[in-house]
């Protein structure tokens, strides 16, 4: 669930622009406290025990970071230290 | 939570730290500024023998030395006949949660669990929350990590998530916040209203757990070689890294080691800015980090940091985040190990100052760290091109430098660093500077204090632009 902890007004004084332009918010995962749907308020139990308020935005979310793609010139600059020390670049 | 409310949790500051780290830091000031270092360290009652006995029965420590043969005759085809020393790793992605964070959680989790607290809380981003939760998992504690995640976007940074998810599978509640120096009141208030232990970075038990590293580095390089490494480097950043190495190797009788600490130059992005979050490759083991730190320590979340690289550091060096990718692929390509990026920061300096020393001399890179999903050069790269905007191309990254823009080097004779004049960091009176308007100085400036100073305060400003508030 998520919640905005501090409206961008209410923030310390010593930000820089581009931050003190948007809220200070959280995101935290916990066990849902009855019944809620999507953009609901609700309450979680944490897996600490602690009940939290905030609204609901995703069920069971997931992990979705990746690998990436290989990027061409740090592969190109591998395959060339490779050759350095006379070692056949694999197709 | 209302503005009164942080005004009234901060002002109980002092009391929710002294309770939440169980240490009493007033007995150990000595005058208005002064206040004795050695004592504060002796909190920790027990040997660095003992610490490593600690360590061992929770799995930490005792990781393997690799000599990086291959890196080596690299960086000797670049170098000056008879240059070329000999590139050694020490392979701390092997800790359990893997990195050499958890040498530093499992003696704070010791301790925690020792003066029954209930759980502990941990505020950070990096691979310090996967080592608290792994530790906190295996003493049954609970465990709680404050992350700074997100920007105002909603994106998170692809490193974080994982750590997050690292956390999580380790049993942990993950608090993700977004950007913005506000994370250091949730972290009060997560430990005011939890009573937990605050495992954080900077108590003595932290940077005491990493002196066994030190120890291990003399102990493993004398049975390979015979006697301690000639050069130590270590990735900087809040400065326990460098403070705990040196330490051990001290204590293992290895004084005359130097040791060299290494950061990623981040200059021009400022840590408190949502659009600069993202823009970022590195979490931490940079610039951001480790000026700051070096220059204000107690700038920390504990009233004394534990963490003093300035008494311990025999050079300071930059290289940028290019160098470092350029590090992990031929770590990967040459000696077959998929580590980093972040620890292979201090490899990176490593590749460079074994050209400058000769062929029998010895360097070790005193840690890596496990890579993975998020965290991994091609995850970030793709993250900064596509997500960011940022340029990624090939050719000298020392050409064009500072940001913005990621160029990896083409040739190993194209890395460098850059040296931190080490002994202007030390100028007592350019720490003062650190944070003061100059020019309200007025006359102090002008009459009674060396022009350069002010000078050197304006130069480091430069960097310190990325400055973090805990």
């Amino acid at each position: 669930m998520h919640w905005v902890e501090l409206e961008a007004s209410a923030r310390v004084a010593t930000l820089p622009a581009d931050t003190s332009a948007v809220p200070f918010e959280l995101w935290l995962n916990g066990w849902l406290e009855g019944d809620g749907a999507i953009g609901d308020q609700v309450t979680v139990k944490t897996v600490t025990g602690r009940i939290v308020a905030g609204e609901l935005v995703e069920e069971n979310p997931g992990y979705h970071h990746t690998f990436g793609r290989p990027p061409l010139p740090l592969k190109l600059a591998g395959g060339a230290a490779c050759e350095l020390l006379q070692r056949e670049e694999m197709p | 939570m209302t503005v009164d409310a942080y005004t009234s949790i901060f002002d109980r500051r002092d009391e929710i730290l002294r309770r939440s780290v169980g240490i009493d830091y007033e007995q150990y000031r000595r005058g208005i500024l002064a206040w004795d270092y050695e004592a504060l360290m002796g909190t920790v009652v027990y040997s660095v023998d003992e610490a490593a006995r600690i360590q061992r029965e929770r799995g930490v420590g005792g990781t393997p030395m690799q000599e990086a043969r291959n890196l080596t005759a690299l960086m000797r085809e670049v170098s000056a006949p008879g240059h070329g020393a000999r590139i050694f790793v020490k392979d701390e992605a092997a800790n359990p949660s893997g990195s050499f964070k958890d040498r530093r959680a499992s003696l704070s989790i010791f301790e925690a669990r020792q003066r029954g607290y209930g759980g502990v809380i941990a505020a950070t981003s990096g691979n310090y929350g996967a080592a608290v939760a792994s530790q906190a998992a295996r003493a049954g504690l609970r465990c709680i990590v404050v992350q700074e995640a997100f920007d105002g976007r909603g994106v998170g940074q692809p490193e974080i998530l994982e750590k997050a998810r690292s956390c999580e599978e380790f049993g942990a509640e993950v608090v993700q916040c977004s950007v913005g120096p506000e994370l250091f009141y949730m972290l009060l208030q997560l430990l005011d209203t939890t009573g937990y232990f605050n495992a954080s970075l900077y108590t003595p038990y932290s940077v005491a757990g990493i002196e066994t590293l030190g120890v291990e580095v003399a102990e493993d390089m004398r049975r390979l070689t015979g006697r301690p490494p000639d050069v130590v480097v270590a990735t900087h950043a809040g400065g326990g890294n460098v403070t705990g190495t040196a330490r051990g190797l001290r204590k293992a009788g290895a004084g005359a080691t130097n040791v060299v600490a290494a950061s990623v130059d981040l200059s021009g992005l400022h840590m408190a800015s949502d659009g600069d979050f993202n823009r970022k490759s590195f979490t931490t083991g940079h610039s951001g980090f480790s000026f700051p730190f070096t220059i204000r320590p107690d700038r920390s979340d504990v009233p004394f940091n534990a963490a003093r690289p300035l008494r311990y550091l025999d050079r300071m060096v930059l290289v940028t985040q290019g160098e470092v990718f350029y590090a992990t692929e031929v770590l990967s390509r040459l000696e077959g190990m998929q580590r980093g990026p972040a620890g292979n920061t201090s490899l990176a300096a490593a590749m460079v100052i074994a050209r400058e020393l000769p062929a029998d001399a010895t360097i070790v890179v005193q840690e890596t760290e496990y890579t993975g999903a998020g965290k991994h050069p091609w995850a970030q790269l793709e993250f900064a091109a596509v997500a960011n905007g940022v340029q990624v191309r090939n050719g000298s990254s020392r050409r064009e430098r500072p940001w913005p823009g990621h160029r990896h080097p083409d040739h190993p004779r194209d890395l460098g660093v850059d040296d931190v004049d080490i002994d202007e960091l030390r100028c007592p009176i350019s720490a003062m500077l650190d944070g003061l308007d100059v020019a309200e100085l007025g006359d102090a400036t002008s009459r009674s204090w060396p022009r350069r100073s002010v000078c050197r305060t304006r130069s480091c400003a430069r960097r310190c632009s990325a400055r973090e508030t805990p």
